[in-house]
């Protein structure tokens, strides 16, 4: 077992048992938490594909960005639990179940039976870095991008909108 | 070719569209935060009008780096949405002058966003900006379905619909990802040369593919067992977005549904294709007997809509699973778009004037109807018995056309669930216009008066219902095996 498939391993349980945390824990403060834990290990998942760029921007913008933006949300609304109708019945947890268990099981089943070429030489990761990211972006994928920007701009005012506190 | 050296004069409906939208936006908060502005409602109407002369103006063929196309499907994709979102905006505008607790600027601003993500998305030949266009119209759709923020019912549907909606992104995305991971290309038409070589090596990834962008695809479209949200949802938001998710949303998934799945799956020579028709076909029949015989319990008229949106889609993924010639398929479906962008939006004008008025949306509001107002009880009916699907209307004509290329695509039995199924949604239909003609009005109801936009919309749509119905030869000649 090579340090490449030691590190893979630790990170992936990391991050799916952060995920599962973030689902399971009853405090939001706890769930913000667990939720940069499994940003960090996906991060370091980038880092481990030699995607050094995109691990970066994971850490800043995810680890970083977005776990202040949720405490901050914590923070400023009041969290009282709302739900909408009574718990799940048994029957629904068990159905749920299985069914979520049958996609994991064909998924698994698919990608386990996979056998892709091996590919002999190892890459050279010129991909990844920002120079090349950034000529992709803003030149076959730009229109991409300003949709994006008009995505963003839409997102805001809609937010802004529903978020806005009538003055009285 | 790249997008450096492009022909960026085919992208010029969306970047008037962007920046009108923007333009709209900005008027908006320059004039106050509160209070009416029906001028803002009028511009985005002219400004999606403009949007689709120069649509048709610059009909051409021709792609921008391989991941912007402009050929004939989008352009009558394009034109269609657009001409459905300004129908969504006048009816709006009814309903935005009688309710003080909406943003006005901000509604027709998400309103102009939301058709520039369907634009690009009916236009992108790669899955990014595929991708990125159906966001942008999911997003602004859910900031819509939530805009009557003080009330329950829309917080409620606009938060199911987030979530739900994140979800089936989520899946689309995953789909995306395992033919990325095969291809190396996120470009259809680069995926499309390879995919049937790739399916004789990897079979099972890349039917799981197709499956998960199905069922994320699905649940844009509203398709059974992905429909759930439909309901609530529809209920819940204010009666113009509801139009405008049963119509637009749902004209736009299709037109994805048929890029995506007419040239990346269909293989060289259509191999693949006998690997998905028969789910599709499955799925079919399953949404047009759920949707249908749902509806006939249903005591909201929103929530009617909503089942009636869900059996309409089931007719629209026939022509999918019964491929005669894939460009046939398109035509048909086309069609029956343009015919039901109009009977809808000309329901929902009616919708719109009959609840606002009453401030309920049961079936009882509708009740004596045609004492109160016989133009709009009478082409209430006229639309509700073209989505039933009655001769001399635009909606027998589309019908008819899926069950006919069903039936010259060897699929009879599918045509045989949709004519049953249609003969069921008959009753539910009749129930809505037995209210309108048999019943009394309600006794404090007077006469009802309706305003220039409603009336203009009513009468377009009422139009289009009668012209195609009755003379469809002018529609069909022009659309008939239409190409890519």
């Amino acid at each position: 077992m090579n340090p490449q498939m030691i590190f893979f391993l630790v990170l992936a349980v990391l991050a799916i048992a952060c995920a599962v945390l973030v689902l399971q824990l009853k405090r939001i403060s706890h769930r913000v938490v667990s939720m940069a834990f499994c940003f960090f290990a996906i991060a370091g998942l980038y880092f481990l594909l030699g995607a050094e760029f995109i691990g970066i921007i994971q850490i800043i913008v995810y680890a970083g960005a977005v776990t202040i933006l949720f405490i901050f949300g914590m923070m400023m609304t009041e969290h009282r639990n709302i739900t909408f109708s009574a718990h799940p019945r048994k029957l629904h947890r068990v159905l749920s179940f299985v069914g979520v268990g049958t996609l994991l099981g064909f998924m698994l089943y698919g990608i386990l039976n996979m056998d892709l070429p091996q590919n002999g030489s190892p890459r050279v990761y010129e991909e990844g870095t920002a120079h090349e990211i950034g000529l992709v972006l803003y030149g076959h994928y730009v229109i991409a991008v300003i949709g994006m920007a008009f995505l963003l701009t839409a997102a805001l005012i809609g937010a802004i909108v529903i978020a806005r506190k009538e003055a009285k | 070719m790249s997008a450096y050296n492009a022909n960026w004069s085919l992208m010029t409906p969306e970047i008037v569209l962007g920046i009108l939208a923007l333009v709209i936006f900005t008027i908006d908060f320059m004039t106050g935060v509160k209070g009416k502005k029906p001028f803002l409602g009028r511009m985005s109407i002219i400004a999606l009008l403009v949007t689709a002369v120069l649509v048709y103006i610059n009909r051409g063929a021709g792609t921008i780096a391989d991941i912007f196309i402009v050929d004939h499907f989008s352009t009558m994709f394009k034109i269609i949405l657009l001409v459905g979102v300004a129908i969504v905006i006048a009816i709006s505008m009814h309903y935005l002058d009688k309710n003080d607790d909406v943003y006005q600027g901000e509604f027709y601003s998400l309103m102009l966003f939301a058709a520039l993500g369907a634009m690009l998305m009916v236009s992108s030949a790669d899955l990014i900006t595929l991708y990125i266009g159906l966001e942008l119209l999911s997003i602004s759709s859910y900031c819509l379905a939530g805009f009557k923020k003080h009330n329950r019912k829309s917080t409620e549907g606009a938060i199911k619909y987030v979530v739900l909606g994140g979800t089936a992104s989520a899946f689309i995305l995953y789909g995306m990802s395992f033919l990325y991971g095969l291809t190396g290309t996120t470009s259809i038409i680069d995926i499309s040369q390879v995919i049937s070589s790739l399916y004789v090596d990897y079979p099972f990834i890349v039917v799981m593919s197709i499956l998960f962008m199905l069922a994320g695809f699905g649940f844009k479209i509203s398709i059974v067992p992905f429909h759930m949200w439909a309901p609530d949802v529809y209920e819940g938001s204010p009666t113009p977005v509801t139009a405008f998710l049963s119509v637009v949303s749902k004209i736009a998934g299709f037109a994805i549904v048929l890029r995506v799945f007419f040239t990346t799956f269909l293989g060289s020579e259509g191999v693949l294709y006998d690997e998905w028709t028969w789910i599709i076909a499955i799925i079919a029949t399953v949404t047009m007997i759920v949707g249908n015989l749902i509806a006939l319990t249903q005591k909201n008229i929103k929530r009617l809509m909503a089942y009636s949106g869900v059996a309409q889609a089931g007719y629209l993924l026939v022509p999918i699973a019964a491929i005669f010639i894939p460009s046939y398929s398109i035509g048909v479906i086309i069609f029956y778009s343009i015919v039901y962008v109009f009977m809808t939006l000309g329901a929902f004008a009616i919708i719109t004037l009959v609840t606002e008025d009453s401030g309920r949306d049961d079936f009882s509001s509708f009740s004596g109807l045609y004492k109160r107002s016989p133009y709009m009880a009478i082409a209430m009916s006229v639309f509700l018995l073209g989505l039933a699907g009655l001769p001399l209307t635009a909606g027998f004509v589309g019908k008819a056309w899926i069950f006919i290329s069903a039936a010259q695509a060897g699929m009879l039995w599918l045509a045989g669930v949709m004519f049953v199924t249609s003969v069921i949604s008959f009753y539910y239909y009749f129930g809505v216009i037995k209210q309108m003609f048999m019943n009394e009005p309600n006794p404090n109801d007077v006469e009802l008066k309706a305003p220039l936009s409603i009336s203009v919309v009513v009468t377009i749509a009422l139009a289009v219902t009668i012209i195609l119905g009755v003379l469809p030869g002018l529609m069909i000649d022009w659309i008939a095996y239409i190409q890519w």
